[in-house]
């Protein structure tokens, strides 16, 4: 697998695409850390880039890889090789290189700008959520181009699943909360943010700026939730649960599938 | 005979699509054997399932005597070369090279067929850079290069130029003697009547001849072995279906 | 000859206005090694007018009672250590200054203020320069008039709100000044209740578990250029008129129930000059009338304002709006009808200026739609800065018509005023 990893990995790193992908967090984290006069401002604009354009990308350029890789799936197919390290393979290259352009591309401004280092725990929060959002979207993608040999339905189906977990699911977040309002809903809110990966990690960034504050009652439920060892546990658990669970979906089928 | 590749009652459908229905072959040891049919007759989903690229509903597939089915490592005796083949775009060919050979890791003669095939002066270019035939060459540098007891070749040749093609055909026999086993599908009837020990004639999922040319040929009239698979195509009401 | 009949008529003059006995005043000693050994023997045998020097040593009293005009001292800080019982000391007169000791362990007690210094029916007094630790009550002034606090420092170690007491707490007075104080980890930083005529200025007053100042029912007092920090709740003025804040900073009061400024019940005020960095909600306004708010910076802050819909006449002029999540938000679509909104800048202005003029060419709405849905569902703000909401809110500002609210900038300022 490792071998798989590595030379995807190499493939990947000359593409056009990805070094776009850095280009474009390097840039827009450079402004905004130039623009913002402190780095947890910055930091509020950097989440909404995250929160849109890392699954938007991820799943994109997924989708898009691995329908171009499919000839050298079957290459490597015909290859003394299992199919789990093939296609975990070429996932985990994948997922790290865009996982590595987004690090790379909004650490470095980060540093630049910020030389005492002022927010380094929401910072590592947004880093690390965005990783895990990277590795989420990305294995989404692979299912969905997996499960869907025609490219136009693949496309037209992961944008919808972008559509889906970014927007609609907050949209109907906003709706419940409106309907159940004269209900206490701090239990319902926390459970709905656990559930979706993207309002999760938003919230765990937010509350790392000490946005907490502003979220009134259900802040401070999220507060001593998110604040506690196995709050924290639990949100990263819901985190790694968003990737294993497409990604095991996606090996089940690829192990069966005829090429 | 020395039987290198042993498949019994394989099946395998998509669908309502019944393709193999129920394969029996034996292949053996020192032999070019010609893989032959019309399209669609499932050809290539044989080959693939012995690859293992496709997975077969129920049947099985002994090498050595062993079975694989479901296991990965005894594509290590595997050489093959697909019909279109397309790599890492951003990659060369050296690079390429050292992939598959640090995939493999097994001994390889990449230097020997680098020379026969021609490949020198390409060895630094970038693959999407290449033309078709140049991917063709570098196909079959992948297929040859392990020195693999099982060769299998799609189409091998189409595409290359006439000397490679020359030369490439040569070292087929070359492979033959030193006791590869080799499965070739190909459309050039006369490749065919050239390299083949063995024609294995599938039509619609099964296995309709298996013998020598010469066999083939006293089933029927004809010389010409054009003619003699279209005949037997006519015979089975397959004359709709065009050999191509 | 006629400069000297001079100097003599004016000596006359001033000694004729002085207070008569102060030209009689004796000085007292109190200290290790001297006659008086405590401040209460100092304090009882010393007449009217007298100063009291206090050297340096810790001091175990309590409960030492002055009630006659007398000046205390200390040299080299002193400390008097009340050892947890009732009052430290108790003023009870005019004319009493008090300057650099420290009073440390008054009592506490659920039931009665117990404070370092007590000071009642009093007037014409200071404090200055003194020090109060871990006093229940650090100072407690009622019934007073003509007062100066100045230049202390207080600490109160609270550490709950019902176990604390108030820092400087002032009831029924006149005519105060509070400067220059440094006030900390106290229930209230500074109480009002029923003070008038008064001015507190230039002090800090920080980490205090409620809040930094407390104004209830006193009007006609002004608070200038003092620094509101990490309150628990921030500054509160309710119940008032004719409050004049000007030039103050409250920072970082941030918590569930945290407010920079909270008004409620106030009218007549003028609020200029102030600014509101990071605070939970910048000024909270409710049922505050014909308020000026002028010239004010907010930034950093949840909401910069939340104008509730029983706040009328209020004018919100030539004010910075700048990096805050919410800039305005109100619980009732009405609000704003007798309000004005003008010549502010707003950091999320996106409208363009055709005639330099400096001001936009059109109106800027500050209230956001999902600032409205959070007034009605509090916990959707978990939404906060989700895609959705901001698709949202850009859509709402492209067709405003969705969210009824009156409160309109019709003049916003292109640049930072």
């Amino acid at each position: 697998m490792f071998k798989i990893f590595k030379y995807s990995l190499l493939d990947l790193l000359r593409s056009r695409w990805l070094i776009f992908y850095f280009l474009f967090f390097l840039t827009s984290s450079f402004l905004l850390f130039y623009f913002s006069s402190n780095a947890a401002k910055a930091l509020v604009s950097l989440l909404h880039v995250e929160v849109a354009i890392v699954p938007l990308v991820s799943i994109i350029f997924g989708v898009m890889y691995y329908y171009n890789s499919r000839e050298f799936i079957e290459l490597l197919l015909a290859q003394p090789l299992k199919r789990d390290t093939i296609f975990l393979g070429l996932y985990l290259s994948l997922s790290s290189s865009l996982a590595f352009c987004f690090v790379l591309g909004t650490g470095i401004p980060f540093i630049y700008f910020n030389t005492g280092f002022s927010d380094i725990g929401s910072f590592g929060y947004y880093l690390l959520t965005g990783v895990m959002l990277t590795y989420i979207f990305t294995a989404f993608a692979f299912l969905i181009s997996l499960l869907n040999e025609n490219r136009i339905k693949g496309f037209g189906l992961s944008i919808l699943v972008w559509l889906y977990m970014v927007v609609v699911a907050d949209g109907i977040f906003l709706l419940l909360l409106m309907y159940f309002q004269d209900y206490p809903l701090e239990k319902l809110t926390l459970a709905l943010t656990i559930l979706n990966p993207v309002d999760l990690s938003r919230v765990l960034v937010l509350l790392n700026l000490e946005i907490s504050a502003l979220m009134g009652y259900s802040g401070a439920v999220f507060n001593s939730f998110f604040g506690s060892i196995p709050g924290i546990i639990t949100a990263f658990l819901s985190l790694l649960m968003w990737i294993l669970l497409p990604l095991f979906v996606f090996l089940k089928i690829a192990s069966r599938k005829n090429f | 005979m020395n039987t290198k590749i042993s498949i019994t009652k394989l099946k395998k459908s998509f669908g309502k699509l019944d393709v193999l229905k129920g394969i029996n072959l034996d292949l053996s040891v020192g032999s070019i054997h010609a893989l032959l049919g019309p399209n669609g007759s499932g050809k290539s989903t044989l080959i693939k399932c012995l690859l293992g690229m496709v997975i077969p509903e129920s049947g099985e597939i002994l090498i050595d005597g062993k079975k694989v089915n479901g296991s990965w490592e005894y594509r290590k005796s595997i050489g093959y070369m697909p019909q279109i083949a397309h790599f890492p775009e951003n990659m060369r060919i050296r690079e390429l090279i050292s992939m598959i050979k640090n995939i493999r890791n097994q001994p390889s003669l990449e230097e020997k067929f680098i020379r026969l095939l021609r490949l020198e002066d390409a060895l630094n270019k970038a693959l999407k850079t290449l033309s078709g035939g140049t991917r063709q060459k570098v196909n079959a540098l992948l297929a040859l290069m392990f020195d693999s007891p099982i060769l299998i070749f799609d189409e091998a040749t189409v595409g290359l130029d006439p000397v490679t093609r020359l030369h490439f055909k040569q070292h087929l026999l070359k492979e033959k003697e030193a006791g590869k086993t080799i499965i070739l599908v190909s459309h050039f009837i006369n490749e065919v009547e050239e390299l083949a020990d063995e024609i294995v004639f599938i039509l619609e999922g099964r296995i309709f001849f298996q013998g020598s040319l010469f066999e083939l040929k006293s089933q029927t009239k004809e010389e010409n072995l054009e003619k003699v698979i279209a005949e037997i195509l006519e015979k089975n009401g397959q004359e709709k279906l065009e050999y191509v | 000859m006629y400069s000297i009949k001079r100097v003599l008529f004016f000596l006359t003059l001033i000694s004729a206005l002085l207070p008569a006995p102060v030209l009689f005043a004796a000085t007292l000693e109190c200290g290790p090694g001297k006659p008086l050994k405590t401040l209460s023997s100092a304090v009882s045998v010393a007449q009217a007018n007298d100063k009291i020097l206090l050297f340096a040593g810790t001091y175990h009293e309590s409960l030492v009672h002055i009630r006659k005009p007398l000046t205390i001292e200390g040299i080299g800080m002193p400390v008097i250590d009340g050892g947890e019982n009732k009052d430290v000391i108790t003023i009870e007169g005019d004319h009493i200054s008090i300057k650099g000791i420290e009073i440390r362990n008054s009592g506490k007690s659920t039931s009665r203020d117990y404070a370092g210094i007590k000071m009642v029916n009093s007037s014409h007094c200071v404090i200055e320069h003194c020090r109060f630790i871990n006093n229940f009550f650090s100072m407690h002034l009622d019934h007073s008039k003509q007062c100066i606090i100045k230049n202390n420092y207080l600490n109160g170690n609270a550490k709950t709100e019902t176990a604390s007491g108030n820092g400087i707490h002032i009831w029924k007075c006149d005519s105060f000044s509070i400067l220059f104080n440094k006030i900390e980890r106290h229930r209230d930083g500074i109480y009002f209740e029923f003070v008038r005529n008064s001015r507190i200025i230039s002090n800090v007053s920080n980490n205090n578990l409620r809040y930094g100042l407390h104004f209830m029912f006193s009007d006609y007092d002004s608070y200038h250029y003092n620094i509101f920090s990490n309150n628990g709740a921030g500054v509160a003025v309710m119940y008032t008129q004719h409050i004049d804040m000007k030039g103050n900073t409250f920072t970082k009061n941030w918590g569930p129930t945290s407010y920079g400024l909270l008004l409620k019940d106030i009218n007549f005020s003028r609020i200029s000059g102030n600014s509101f960095i990071g605070n939970t909600v910048g000024i909270q306004m409710e049922n505050a009338n014909k308020l000026r708010i002028q010239g004010n910076n907010f930034s950093q802050n949840g909401w910069a304002m939340r104008i509730m819909g029983n706040c009328e006449y209020d004018t919100v002029v030539a004010n910075n709006f700048i990096g805050n999540s919410f800039d305005l938000s109100t619980n009732s679509s009405g609000t704003g009808n007798l309000n004005v909104l003008e010549a502010n800048f707003w950091d999320k202005y996106k409208g363009y200026d055709l005639n330099r003029d400096k001001t936009g060419d059109i109106p800027y709405r500050p209230v956001s739609l999902f600032s409205m849905f959070v007034e009605s569902v509090p916990s959707a703000v978990v939404l906060l800065h989700s895609f959705m909401i901001d698709v949202m809110d850009e859509v709402e500002k492209n067709l405003p018509s969705l969210i009824p609210v009156t409160l309109v900038d019709s003049k916003p300022k292109m640049k930072k005023n």
